[in-house]
């Protein structure tokens, strides 16, 4: 570590102070993590204060992303600026675009960077803005299927489906028409189609960013298994995932997408035996990953620069990265926090069995995708989903003015 | 006694019950264990208050409580003393290019606050208040709202009345808070349960100027409650009863002024 904070200063030597000030730096850090994530954060800053004197971290919570996000550019219009602060990934690029972040290249020369899953470092380098790193990963998740061990046992099917044919298949079996209903799909959930569509094969967009790519072949043939499940009868469709959470919990839905982290919500509020499998696939596995990513802002002060620097690469150790995912059932970055033995009592699989689902799917992981414009291509994928899926309109159609629409987006946002 | 009218009131029961039936439903989903929330009955099985104790102690809401019912209350103090001067102003002075004036302040009832975010943030901070109740007061402590409804009430009253207190040797001031202000009660309340409403459920302004937790208020405590992934339903509920509590109770007390205002000046005429 010592060898990385030497690296990191010479980096920016041109603007280091000859010698620290008396007293701590203190820097401020802005999150989105509510209730027990909160105070989960909390114990790990708290740990980073109380093992060294030279800087002292502030955490303040900041509402969620968006609000994040509006307090962040608010700071920015006024001159000021936090030194840390966790975004949303698909905000990253946008804000580098835009100047604000600084560019954490050094990371790459970090020696243990190849310690990072190949995803996070995928997810930390933007293609798109320089091939630059730009933020660290910090508190992610991947998608899994919950389901209904009673019900699974009551309709005598032994093992999760691992395909959509077999997923399909079980919700057919579980439907009991007018009580339950097999999956249940959420129109919010755009990450999850993401993973059917790669897992078909297809794309979601172009290596530029500039494409929505649904129209192929293979993403096609990703949304007709989510059409033909509502068609069927045998899923259910959601506005958002506290819809799907409550009628699960009723038992009134067998089954459902969901990110590891929502398990120790979902746990206390059911009576019966909660399961978790990795998210079934078409033709090959692919699961997104998609979360928050701390980013340093560009023009703070050298003191704050190193100081933040040094809060970060102390939380990207793997002892930390095993203790945050214990606390909270976020993914660790390091796969050595999940590998070496030393660190199990931390990640503390046993307590959060999402958990170690989520990391059995690392390898097939890919981040979600991170263009400008692809918050509001958002919107398009969702408007698009209702079409199909409550109208019950023609796929193709409806697809290919759903990519019309996001590639005048995409591209409107490209040359910004 | 009054008349029965049958269809009026299941009509208006009606309406009560629609309005009620959140509330209840969050009281009761209050006590309940988190398992009940979705499977159980809707009257509690079990009474769990130790939901409330859970919210309570999930954020700093002592403080937060304070600090909302300071800056709530000094907001609508302020609101209703720029209002009533403003609206004296608008309803009765004669100046040049009042009226352009007053349609100027009525223009700022189009403009949305997230507009105002960022302009308000950095002249807040040029002040040097970020982080005070300065900050989260003095930006909402002029109302264009209250302004509009304290003049239309002001200019309803006769100007004779007015005229004859300025034959007697009264002044603008001493005719302004010894009659446009004890006959209009009812407007001003009205106006006054609005803006403390407002002050009490502001979220996004406080988590933008405040980052102090001696600073922040009960929205600020609420949302670290949420999570898009999920949570404890029960405690959330706990933590809204607490957080409503309050406004409920500035609701009933202005209520009672607004009927007894209503009442008396109905047996004037």
């Amino acid at each position: 570590m010592k060898r990385i904070v030497l690296l990191v200063a010479a980096v920016f030597a041109a603007t280091m102070p000859a010698a620290s000030a008396a007293g701590p730096v203190d820097i401020t850090f802005l999150h989105a993590m509510p209730g027990p994530l909160g105070q989960a954060l909390k114990q790990i800053v708290d740990g980073f204060n109380a093992t060294q004197q030279e800087v002292r971290v502030r955490a303040e919570f900041a509402g969620n992303y968006d609000q994040l996000l509006q307090k962040t550019m608010a700071q920015l219009a006024a001159g000021q600026r936090p030194d840390l602060a966790q975004l949303e990934v698909s905000l990253v690029p946008r804000l580098a675009a835009g100047g604000h972040l600084l560019p954490l290249n050094p990371l790459l020369n970090m020696g243990n960077w190849q310690d990072f899953w190949p995803v996070f470092r995928r997810q930390a380098t933007l293609a798109s803005i320089g091939g630059t790193v730009w933020s660290i990963p910090f508190n992610n998740s991947d998608p899994v299927l919950y389901y209904n061990r009673s019900m699974f046992d009551e309709a005598r099917i032994a093992t999760p489906p691992a395909t959509w044919d077999a997923l399909l298949e079980a919700a057919r079996g579980l439907t009991q028409p007018g009580r339950v209903t097999g999956l249940g799909l959420i129109l919010s959930d755009i990450w999850i189609l993401e993973g059917t569509i790669w897992s078909a094969g297809g794309e979601v967009l172009s290596d530029d960013g500039q494409h929505l790519l649904l129209d192929s072949p293979e993403a096609l043939r990703a949304v007709d298994y989510w059409a033909r499940a509502v068609r069927e009868g045998t899923a259910r469709v959601y506005p958002d995932i506290q819809s799907w959470q409550a009628d699960f919990a009723a038992g009134r839905v067998a089954m459902g997408f969901g990110s590891i982290v929502s398990w120790r919500f979902l746990q206390p509020q059911i009576r019966f035996p909660l399961s978790v499998a990795r998210m079934p696939y078409i033709s090959r596995p692919a699961v997104p990953v998609g979360g928050a990513n701390l980013a340093i802002f560009k023009d703070i002060a050298a003191d704050q620069r190193q100081a933040t620097w040094q809060f970060v690469e102390w939380l990207t150790e793997p002892a930390q990265q095993a203790r945050w995912a214990g606390l909270t059932g976020y993914l660790p970055v390091r796969r050595s926090a999940t590998t070496n033995p030393q660190y199990a009592p931390l990640l503390n699989l046993p307590a959060t069995p999402s958990l170690k689902v989520g990391i059995d799917q690392l390898p097939f992981a890919r981040p979600r995708p991170t263009a400008p414009g692809y918050v509001q291509v958002q919107v398009e994928m969702r408007n698009m989903l209702e079409q199909i899926l409550l109208q019950g309109t023609d796929p193709r159609g409806v697809v290919r003015q759903t990519v019309e629409r996001a590639n005048r987006i995409l591209a409107e946002e490209a040359t910004r | 006694m009054r008349k029965a009218r049958p269809v009026q009131d299941t009509l208006v029961l009606l309406v009560t019950a629609v309005f009620a039936a959140p509330l209840v439903w969050m009281v009761l989903t209050a006590v309940k264990s988190q398992a009940d929330v979705y499977m159980g009955p809707l009257w509690p099985r079990s009474v769990h208050l130790e939901n409330f104790r859970l919210a309570w102690e999930t954020a700093p809401f002592g403080r937060y409580f304070l600090n909302s019912l300071v800056v709530a209350s000094v907001t609508t103090a302020s609101v209703l003393l720029t209002s009533i001067l403003a609206a004296y102003a608008f309803a009765r002075l004669r100046f040049a290019g009042r009226d352009w004036l007053f349609l100027l302040a009525l223009g700022t009832l189009m403009v949305p606050g997230e507009v105002l975010l960022v302009p308000n943030f950095v002249t807040v901070k040029r002040l040097g208040w970020l982080d005070t109740y300065a900050a989260l007061v003095v930006p909402f402590a002029a109302s264009a709202f209250g302004i509009f409804v304290l003049r239309q009430t002001f200019r309803k009253l006769p100007v004779e009345l007015e005229e004859a207190m300025f034959v007697d040797g009264a002044s603008p001031w001493t005719v302004l808070w010894r009659l446009y202000v004890p006959v209009t009660l009812t407007s001003a309340a009205a106006a006054a349960i609005f803006v403390f409403l407002g002050a009490w459920n502001a979220l996004v302004w406080p988590l933008v100027v405040t980052g102090s937790t001696a600073m922040r208020t009960v929205q600020v405590g609420l949302a670290s409650l949420i999570y898009d992934q999920g949570y404890n339903l029960p405690v959330l509920m706990a933590a809204a009863t607490l957080v409503a509590l309050p406004v409920l109770l500035v609701y009933f007390a202005f209520q009672r002024l607004v009927v007894e205002a209503a009442l008396q000046s109905g047996l004037k005429s």
